[in-house]
């Protein structure tokens, strides 16, 4: 499954937040997108998602396994996200999210057997029935990666995940997330602003500002 | 617009009000040009205007609407301004905030009946005082309720009042950064008063308007409450109007219809009044701006700590007053508890009402629902325009929501009753809960709109792209999460039903009968007992929906710590 941006600019009001951006990323392969803030980041996760206010006008293309998203609804794209929150549903057990992120089809047993492995990946075994808001910021954040997971996305967005995290579980839990998307062989792409958080092997794309817009962006030099 | 299915939700809630008020408005206006043909009346002339100018009574009965109208609604908000200034943001007023939801579900039918047994020569409060003081000996000959200046129906309308503008200006205060502008203002050295007049008060209004207005138009043109607690002889417009249309002679009809037109005039008229006031009011501000601090905010604690004080217990009291008559055999004069104890009333009340009830709780309980579903659905079709169109702005749409609100009942409820006479509809029990709907449908949208409009759609997003599902991610994801603003938006409506008097009036021709109009029919009566136990029943039955509101979320959320405080 290979994910695939051509041209991509996103404007807003005539205006594009960047400079073109192509990005070519195969299976199991992880792209970042850099840039300072207000960059266009989270704009550009939107657009691939599909969540992209109507203000905001795209072209280019963006492509996964062949076909175009642009068009599709979010729930047409097989994108699963994950945002720098980890976005818990708060009135559901850690089970119950888990549960509600497995495609139909299945039966009880291996509904159960699925949600029970997946937490046997994140080293949680046995939190079926615990309350979110009872977990650890660590233990929320694998929760949230697992629950994107179970859903079989095609590609996986990742919102700034490690920010909120503190820096000594930001590593570990990094290297866990980019270990667990080699393994289903589906590319990401991860935003960010901390150059830590690229996996060496990454593809890197900066945004820049877009060269008609540069003029106006520039702020005026400060001297401290 | 898009032909989408949800589009078809806002259209419906509009249908659903602007139809009646508009056929309502022209049956009633026709008839007070004398165009009436159901009474053989052809002509069009000024005559009904003319007869209603000469009505015994017509000017002082004017005059006490716009009295205790404006002047009940002018002190709610100043209350409702103080107590705010005085408390606003504290400990003391998040509890406070609980305490409103059981205040505001208090029907005003019943909120008259219980003040006017406490403060009546003959009342609760006088066989206190002689039971401590030892005076009065002997029921006063004074005229302490339903007195001829309508003191104490403008009592009434106030404290009946203020909850809902405290309410409503508790939903737009987080907005304004009450905490930040106190503490920025202090430390220029302004009192609480100077920066509440200065800083808070002038944003405040500006989004309490409309809810004002409601308040203006409702005490201009209520009939219930006025019949329980105003002056009699003569009466407000309003009462004076509800006489007329319900008059033997057929014909007092056409004045009638001219004096619920004038009603609606006059209500036009105070609120373009009160518009033209509030923007001269700005002339204000440079005078306020003359460097005074008033850095002594004790004398505005003392005013907000007396009104509140004020007002918890005339509810509390007026509460405690039904319940006793309810339990009462006889109660002698200054005796201060009932002398001889009793079920009776309540063995009487609760056999005969059983009818009543049922059809109170299912109008309620329907008209509740359906406002429920087109308000959810207008308000997801909400949703989808916002990430369709660009710059879509939903505030166009409050005005025309607040409308039902803002036209007195009275100015239309006739037309709409003689149109459903000649389409033959009158007196079914559909149309009941369709007029309920009129009056429901804005509260429920008021209540519910907040709450919606703020959940982070990141969770539908996520849903979306997890479960494939829009219907699953709604259902499962963003109405679960909001049960209780939902269940919160679903007791208002019921409550809102369960008070209505006019629309069961006029609609049901007298077919029907609901707690509230046995209760306000009773109340002029002369055994306070029975009266007691209908007024009980009719503050009950939306208390115990709005607990149910309450405590069937904290119930479904009770193992998820994030949603299972008191929000």
């Amino acid at each position: 499954m290979a994910f695939c941006l051509t041209n991509l600019v996103i404007t807003i009001g005539q205006k594009p937040l960047f400079s073109p951006i192509s990005l070519d990323l195969s299976a199991g392969e992880v792209g970042t997108i850099m840039g300072p803030s207000g960059a266009g980041k989270s704009t550009l996760l939107a657009a691939i998602s599909g969540t992209l206010g109507p203000d905001f006008h795209t072209t280019g293309d963006i492509q996964l396994g062949g076909r175009s998203l642009l068009g599709l609804k979010v729930q047409q794209r097989r994108v699963g996200i994950l945002f720098q929150d980890d976005l818990l549903f708060p009135h559901l057990n850690v089970a119950q999210n888990l549960l509600f992120a497995l495609p139909a089809g299945l039966s009880r047993k291996q509904r159960q057997q699925r949600v029970s492995q997946a937490l046997d990946s994140a080293e949680l075994s046995g939190f079926e029935d615990r309350d979110v808001a009872t977990l650890s910021g660590g233990q929320r954040a694998r929760i949230s990666l697992v629950r994107t997971l179970l859903s079989e996305p095609d590609l996986i967005l990742l919102d700034e995940p490690f920010a909120k995290l503190d820096l000594a579980l930001r590593d570990q839990f990094r290297r866990w997330v980019f270990g667990r998307i080699m393994e289903l062989k589906i590319p990401a792409l991860l935003v960010t602003h901390d150059p830590n958080d690229c996996p060496d092997v990454a593809k890197r794309v900066e945004l820049q500002p877009h060269p008609s817009t540069l003029e106006a962006k520039t702020p005026p030099p400060i001297r401290s | 617009m898009s032909g989408h299915w949800l589009a078809w939700f806002p259209r419906l809630a509009l249908l659903v009000f602007l139809t009646p008020i508009l056929v309502g408005l022209l049956g009633t206006w026709l008839p007070a040009f004398g165009w009436f043909p159901a009474l053989g009346q052809h002509q069009f002339s000024t005559q009904p205007w003319l007869d209603l100018l000469a009505y015994p009574g017509f000017g002082t009965a004017l005059q006490h609407s716009l009295v205790t109208g404006l002047g009940a609604s002018i002190l709610a908000l100043v209350i409702t301004f103080l107590i705010l200034a005085a408390f606003y943001p504290s400990r003391a007023f998040q509890r406070l905030e609980r305490l409103l939801a059981p205040i505001l579900s208090v029907p005003h039918a019943a909120f008259a009946i219980g003040v006017g047994f406490l403060i009546t020569p003959s009342g609760w409060l006088f066989r206190l005082s002689e039971s401590l003081t030892g005076w009065p000996a002997r029921p006063l000959n004074w005229l302490t309720y339903q007195d001829p200046w309508g003191i104490s129906l403008m009592a009434v309308l106030t404290l009946k009042e203020t909850p809902f503008l405290l309410f409503m200006a508790l939903a737009s205060l987080p907005a304004l950064k009450v905490r930040q502008t106190l503490w920025l203002g202090t430390s220029l050295g302004y009192g609480r008063t100077r920066i509440w007049l200065l800083l808070i008060a002038p944003p405040l209004f500006k989004r309490l308007m409309l809810p004002f207005f409601a308040v203006i138009a409702y005490g201009l043109s209520v009939v219930d409450v006025a019949l329980l607690a105003g002056p009699t002889a003569p009466p407000t417009l309003a009462v004076m109007v509800n006489r007329l249309f319900n008059a033997p002679d057929l014909l007092l009809r056409l004045p009638g219809a001219a004096g619920a037109s004038l009603l609606l005039l006059v209500t036009l008229l105070c609120l373009a009044l009160v518009w033209l006031l509030s923007r001269l009011s700005r002339l204000l501000l440079p005078w306020l701006l003359n460097g005074q601090r008033w850095s002594n905010s004790g004398l505005l604690r003392l005013a907000g700590g007396v009104s509140l004080a004020l007002g918890l217990f005339t509810y509390l009291s007026a509460l405690l007053t039904l319940v006793l008559w309810s339990f009462t055999g006889q109660w002698r004069f200054p005796a201060p508890w009932p002398t001889e104890w009793s079920l009776l009333a309540w063995q009487r009340g609760l056999g005969r009402m059983s009818e009543a009830l049922w059809l109170t709780f299912s109008t309620g309980m329907v008209s509740a629902l359906v406002a429920l579903v087109l308000v959810l659905g207008a308000l997801e079709n909400e949703v989808r325009l916002r990430a369709q169109k660009p710059g879509f702005n939903s505030q166009r749409l409050l005005w025309l929501l607040y409308l039902p609100l803002l036209i007195p009942q009275l100015a239309f409820l006739f037309g709409v009753q003689v149109s459903l006479i000649w389409l033959g509809l009158d007196g079914r029990w559909w149309v009941l809960v369709w007029s309920h709907l009129i009056f429901v449908l804005p509260y429920c949208f008021l209540t519910l709109s907040g709450p919606y409009r703020a959940f982070d759609e990141r969770y539908t997003w996520l849903g979306l792209s997890l479960s494939q599902s829009p219907w699953k991610t709604w259902w499962r994801v963003k109405l679960a999460m909001l049960w209780r603003p939902i269940g919160y938006s679903l007791a208002t409506g019921f409550a809102v039903s369960v008070a209505q008097y006019l629309p069961t009036l006029f609609i049901g021709g007298g077919r029907f009968a609901t707690i509230t109009t046995e209760a306000v029919s009773l109340a002029s009566g002369s055994d306070r007992r029975i009266t007691a136990v209908y007024a009980l029943m009719q503050q009950l039955l939306p208390l115990l929906v709005f607990l149910l509101a309450l405590l069937l979320p904290a119930w479904r959320y009770r193992k998820h710590q994030e949603l299972s405080h008191y929000q």
